[in-house]
C-alpha cells in the first residue's frame, strides 16, 4: 500500500494516539470514503496484533502460523 | 470518534442493539461498542469472540491474570480507553492494589512469578516484536509455565495490540467512571 492511505496506515500501526480528525480529513479530500478510512484502520491494527503473534510463535517455536 | 458512519450509521439491528445498551449497561454507550457494531460481520464479531475465547475460556491462567495481561499490554501502547476498561475488571478480581502495583512496577508487585515473568515477556513483545527470541521464553520454561499457557499469552498481547490501535485510530472517548464501572461489571458477568 503507498500513498497517503499508506502512510496512514504505517500511522495506525506505529503511533495510533496521535491520529486526529485533521488525518481523516486529509483522507476524504484524498477522496477515500468513510467505509475505505475504516477499512484501512481495521486492516493496519490487525496487522499490528499478527506481527506480535507472529514473533511469539516464532519464540515459541511454533511452526504454524495463524497469519498464513 | 472521528468518523460519522462508525458513530450513526449502523444497520437496524445493531441500531436496536445500541439503543438497548445504555438501558442494560445503566450508563451511555462506550465508543469501542459502536466502533464493533459498526459493519459487525466485518470485524467485531470476530473480535468479541476472540476476546471472549482468550479472556474467559479455558486457560491455565486464571480471569484475573488474562484481564492484568490485557490491561498491562495496553499500557504499554498507552491506549487509556482499554487501560481504563480491562483495570476495572482485573481490579474486580485481584484488587486495585494489585493492578496499581503492576503498573507502577511488574517487579516488585503482588503477583506469581509466572504472571511476573510473563509480563515481562509480553512488554517486550508489545514495544520491540523483532528483537523477541526464543531466549526471552527461558525465564518462562524454568518457572514451569507450559506452552499452552505462553501461547494463550501472546494471543492476548497480539488482540490487544490490534484492538488499542482501533481504539486510538478510531478516536475512541475515554470511557467516564461511570462506564468503566458499569462496562467492568457487565463484561466480568455476561462476557464480551
Amino acid at each position: 500500500m503507498a500513498g497517503i492511505l499508506g502512510a496512514f496506515a504505517i500511522k495506525v500501526m506505529q503511533n495510533p494516539t496521535t491520529i486526529g480528525d485533521d488525518n481523516i480529513r486529509v483522507l476524504e479530500r484524498a477522496g477515500y470514503s468513510e467505509d475505505a478510512i475504516f477499512g484501512c484502520v481495521v486492516a493496519a491494527s490487525l496487522a499490528s496484533g499478527i506481527e506480535r503473534i507472529r514473533a511469539g510463535l516464532r519464540a515459541l517455536g511454533e511452526t504454524n502460523d495463524v497469519a498464513e | 470518534m472521528w468518523l460519522n458512519r462508525v458513530r450513526t450509521g449502523h444497520r437496524l439491528k445493531e441500531w436496536l442493539m445500541l439503543k438497548l445498551v445504555p438501558v442494560v449497561l445503566g450508563a451511555p454507550v462506550p465508543d469501542i461498542v459502536r466502533v464493533l457494531f459498526y459493519r459487525r460481520d466485518f470485524c467485531g464479531v470476530y473480535l468479541a469472540t476472540l476476546q471472549q475465547r482468550l479472556l474467559r475460556g479455558s486457560s491455565d491462567w486464571s480471569i484475573g491474570e488474562r484481564e492484568l495481561f490485557a490491561a498491562f499490554v495496553s499500557a504499554k501502547n498507552c491506549c487509556r480507553f482499554c487501560i481504563d476498561a480491562h483495570s476495572a475488571i482485573a481490579a474486580r478480581i485481584v484488587g486495585h492494589e494489585v493492578v496499581d502495583a503492576i503498573m507502577a512496577d511488574v517487579d516488585s508487585a503482588p503477583i506469581s512469578e509466572p504472571a511476573r515473568r510473563t509480563l515481562r515477556f509480553l512488554e517486550k513483545l508489545t514495544l520491540e516484536p523483532d528483537r523477541v527470541t526464543t531466549e526471552d521464553l527461558a525465564p518462562l520454561r524454568a518457572v514451569n509455565i507450559r506452552d499452552e499457557a505462553i501461547l494463550d499469552a501472546i494471543y492476548i498481547c497480539g488482540t490487544f495490540c490490534a484492538l488499542n490501535r482501533l481504539v486510538d485510530a478510531m478516536g475512541c472517548t475515554p470511557m467516564t467512571p461511570k462506564q468503566i464501572d458499569a462496562s467492568a461489571k457487565m463484561l466480568l458477568e455476561k462476557g464480551y
